[in-house]
């Protein structure tokens, strides 16, 4: 049993800005009472991390979380899947402890990432089995950068509850509006990259896919092609699979050119999840850039 | 199915643990503080009993002055341990000492027939004895080399008849 806080809030960042999203409990559900959003001077996560990067992020999270001094808050931190990547993998035997599972993961993401293994921080969760396979959920952080962003907050005086990649945390966050018992995707579009995930009728991720932005005029074409590619090849791996609805979520702009791409491809219109539906209030800026991901982490951790 | 993975560790979870042994240790403070605040209600109730136990003793104590002895007196006695302390003076080593040296350096067939120690004057005056010449000889030699003994002095030397014993007379003194 934890303690009840005050507020809740969510810190979402970015390569180029932090967005720190502020809920307070209002009735039996939650009102938006602050979102803020900093840019920061020089990008991150492109090269190793430097004193200066992390002294950057340190003031841009003490400036964007002022709404939070003084505040007893549950903060949940996220940041992009291109710096916590997932992957679920289909095993024959789960390995028995969590170290070996551990260093199954590192092994696995440091081949995928082309880095070595002790620069990966992993973390897993057993997802049960489907035909004979276990089903085990992975993910690989940077450890430079992660250890260097645990500073930057530590620095902002702001203390986490959880701290994760983008995807888990949209999926937690909408997971009773989008698992209902059949198979679906949720794509989101971040600024630097999108991120898929499919899910089965039993509510567990499948298959998660990040892939980079690249900035063009067919931009959205060539992602929601990835993507049928994506969910017709988890379709058709085996039987009895399907995926009934495709869920999106991101920037206002970004979602609405997304949709008008999935309408010609769908039978049913791709459904656009927004955050800010499921909190009380209206501020400026709430649907654009970092801030649905920052509400996304407020909701859903 | 949420996915409950979390790359930092959750600093609520430890909130709980903190909490309840803070509890316990203000409980444990709080009993503490109550039988301390007994422990000084039951010594105050004491402090009236004890301080009247006080005030009779110190009425039933016997004043009393202690007379020293005139200045003149105290003079003449202090004279009188002085001249005890100068008599009893030894000079150099004392008798156990000096019998126990004497016991080393006495040969197997020699055998002390008196000694007399004049521990304030630091000279011993004995007479060691033997069949023959030779081991009063050797034991005169040894105590010329005794580091205890400044000066070893052969006395006299003497034999009562044909086939007594002969005696040798030795004067000692002592190094000081």
């Amino acid at each position: 049993m934890s303690p009840r806080p005050e507020a809740v809030a969510g810190i979402a960042i970015d390569a180029r800005s932090v967005c720190v999203a502020l809920l307070s409990a209002e009735g039996d559900g939650q009102a938006l009472h602050a979102i803020e959003v900093r840019e920061l001077p020089k990008p991150l996560f492109e090269a190793p991390p430097t004193a200066v990067d992390e002294a950057s992020l340190a003031e841009a999270l003490q400036g964007a979380s002022a709404a939070l001094s003084g505040k007893f808050a549950a903060v949940r931190v996220v940041l992009p899947d291109t710096v916590i990547r997932s992957a679920v993998l289909d095993l024959d035997d789960l390995p028995k402890t969590e170290e070996m599972r551990g260093a199954l993961l590192r092994w696995r993401f440091a081949k995928e990432w082309q880095r070595p293994e002790d620069a990966l921080e992993c973390r897993g969760a057993e997802l049960g089995e489907d035909r004979g396979k276990k089903v085990y959920f992975g993910q690989a952080a940077d450890r430079q950068w992660l250890d260097s962003v645990k500073r930057a907050l530590a620095t902002a005086a702001i203390v986490p509850w959880s701290l994760n990649a983008a995807a888990v945390s949209r999926f937690n966050c909408f997971h009773d509006d989008m698992v209902t018992g059949a198979g679906g995707a949720l794509l989101a579009l971040d600024a630097a990259c999108w991120n898929l995930q499919v899910w089965d009728a039993q509510g567990r991720v499948r298959r998660v896919l990040t892939r980079l932005r690249v900035a063009g005029a067919a931009e959205y074409e060539s992602i929601a092609n990835a993507v049928e590619r994506a969910i017709l090849g988890y379709v058709h791996e085996a039987g009895g699979r399907a995926v009934d609805s495709l869920y999106l979520n991101g920037g206002e702009d970004e979602v609405a050119g997304l949709a008008a791409v999935f309408k010609g491809r769908l039978r049913e219109s791709a459904i656009w999840l927004r955050p800010d539906a499921k909190v009380a209030g209206s501020l400026a800026g709430m649907r654009t850039g970092l801030a649905p991901l920052a509400l996304a982490a407020a909701l859903g951790g | 199915m949420k996915i409950a993975t979390n790359f930092v560790r959750p600093a609520q979870r430890a909130v709980p643990a903190i909490a309840a042994a803070m509890a316990a240790v203000a409980v444990a403070l709080i009993v503490w503080a109550a039988w301390l605040a007994n422990d000084a209600a039951g010594l105050r109730g004491e402090l009236p009993q004890l301080r009247t136990r006080l005030a009779h003793v110190e009425a039933q104590k016997p004043v009393s002055a202690v007379r020293l002895p005139p200045a003149s007196e105290l003079g003449e006695v202090r004279a009188r341990v002085a001249r005890i302390n100068a008599a009893a003076q030894t000079k150099g080593l004392p008798t156990l000492a000096l019998l126990d040296d004497l016991e080393k350096q006495l040969p197997r067939d020699a055998w002390l027939t008196s000694v007399h120690h004049r521990a304030t004057q630091g000279e011993v005056v004995l007479v060691a004895a033997a069949r023959r010449a030779d081991p009063l000889s050797d034991f005169l030699l040894k105590l010329e080399d005794d580091p205890l003994f400044e000066e070893v002095m052969l006395v006299r030397e003497a034999q009562a008849g044909e086939g007594a014993a002969v005696q040798y007379e030795i004067r000692l003194k002592v190094r000081t």
